[in-house]
């Protein structure tokens, strides 16, 4: 199945998708990695809201052109780094991660029919750039280009794997079972 | 030719390397990635394969860096003993990546280890090493840090099974250095030197024979199953490339070196 969703993605925008679904997102994106989540779980004074907010595993190559910011290349950075402070995320409210190669069973489990995990193809830095519409903020600016978090205008933002489902269904688990028993 | 020139010269061409790798990904990579995505049986890894495909033609015709981790550069000198070079090679090549991330550009993401604040020291790592002729001869290759993250070292026994260890490696690691990968193995010499063999077979063509113990390894990784990002599917990796030396009686050393499949890579000779 391949969708079309919008942002605010609600807990019950999400419930119905399965693992393997494909889906396209437009709207409102929220990059952040490692120093990000750490930020913005720890700001009294969050300059965005996380309720409903669809995170970004990214640190995007932007370059400053006068007053603009200009989008090189964007696409997805290793979700596994973002294990632990995820299911902290998703309890203030964030419904969609964006991400590549995958999260822990904790994560998976701390989704219960409210947030999902979405796979960009890792590497396709321009195929995410070209999706992009607009700089719209940036915050934690003095955390560097890369770790700062960025908010972005997207169009049909994809193609997105339902990689985990809000149910807690994971590929990655799946293939992982797979690959450890021909391990032995 | 002047001091001045030869060391302008030869970061120009450094330059220019960098940004070849970064843009332009090379053709026996290309193909591979190709042959891979053929071969696929499952959609979703044939669309994964596809996507890269797409994704490395539409950065090779903009002249932009094909994964936002513009990553290490790692080179590679071999230098002729007949050669004469009257500038400090190191430096010329912090100069020539400085000036890379304003023009290709590079992402700046060079942190220092400790208090892991920005950094603006280039970030790059260099192997030197001695060669018959007058030339100079570099080789770059970008190294992004999710593949280099899960390169890993074994300090093994002697009587320790190698290619658990590569497959165990790769198998824990799963879809995070984003797969199709390339692997190089160093087996022997010290802890260090490991380190150093494994990197080093990066360099090779893909389109190099692989020997008997290669084409085992890379069988045995593809039947993992792990697939292009992790998602599952026959290829896991397109290359393994081994490189050995004699290590002492009571050790055995392996090291794992992961390159993602945007193996980034450009190379150019000159006589200085």
């Amino acid at each position: 199945m391949s969708s079309a969703l919008k942002t605010p993605i609600r807990p019950e925008d999400v419930r119905h998708f399965k693992v393997g679904d494909v889906v396209y997102i437009s709207g409102v994106i929220y990059t952040a990695r490692d120093k990000a989540h750490a930020k913005i779980l720890s700001d009294s004074q969050r300059p965005f809201s996380l309720r409903n907010a669809c995170i970004y595993h990214s640190g995007p190559l932007i370059v400053k052109d006068g007053p603009t910011y200009r989008v090189i290349a964007a696409g997805p950075t290793t979700s596994a780094r973002m294990n632990k402070l995820t299911p902290a995320m998703v309890k203030e409210g964030a419904t969609t991660i964006i991400g590549k190669g995958g999260m822990s069973s904790e994560v998976a489990n701390s989704f219960s029919n409210r947030c999902f995990y979405l796979a960009f193809p890792g590497g396709c830095g321009i195929l995410a750039k070209d999706r992009i519409e607009e700089v719209l903020d940036v915050y934690y600016e003095e955390l560097g280009f890369t770790e700062a978090v960025w908010k972005l205008q997207v169009r049909d933002f994809g193609p997105l794997l339902v990689a985990i489902d809000s149910h807690g269904e994971s590929i990655y688990e799946r293939i992982q079972t797979i690959s450890r028993a021909r391990l032995s | 030719m002047t001091r001045t020139s030869a060391r302008e010269t030869f970061i120009s061409c450094v330059i220019d390397a960098l940004q070849e790798a970064e843009t332009q990904l090379p053709r026996d990579v290309k193909e591979a990635l190709a042959r891979a995505a053929k071969a696929e049986t499952s959609e979703r890894a044939k669309e994964q394969l596809y996507a890269i495909l797409e994704n490395i033609k539409l950065a090779a015709a903009a002249g932009l860096p094909m994964c936002q981790d513009t990553g290490i550069p790692i080179f590679s000198l071999e230098i002729g003993r007949e050669t004469s070079i009257d500038f400090n090679l190191k430096e010329a090549l912090a100069t020539a990546v400085r000036r890379a991330t304003d023009l290709v550009p590079l992402r700046e993401h060079a942190v220092d280890p400790i208090t892991r604040v920005s950094s603006d020291e280039p970030l790059f790592d260099a192997l030197y090493s001695i060669c018959d002729g007058d030339e100079l001869s570099v080789a770059v290759l970008v190294k992004g840090a999710g593949s280099e993250n899960v390169s890993a070292l074994g300090m093994l026994e002697p009587t320790q099974d190698v290619a658990s260890f590569v497959l165990k490696t790769v198998c824990e690691n799963g879809g995070k250095p984003c797969p199709p990968i390339i692997v190089g193995l160093g087996i022997g010499s010290t802890f260090d030197g490991s380190a150093r063999l494994a990197k080093k077979t990066l360099f090779r063509s893909l389109d190099e024979k692989e020997n008997a113990f290669e084409a085992q390894m890379l069988e045995q990784i593809n039947n993992l199953g792990i697939g292009p990002m992790g998602l599952g599917g026959r290829t896991t990796a397109l290359r393994v490339f081994v490189e050995k030396a004699p290590c002492h009686t009571a050790m055995l050393p392996v090291a794992v070196a992961i390159q993602c499949w945007a193996d980034r890579k450009a190379r150019f000779r000159i006589k200085l």
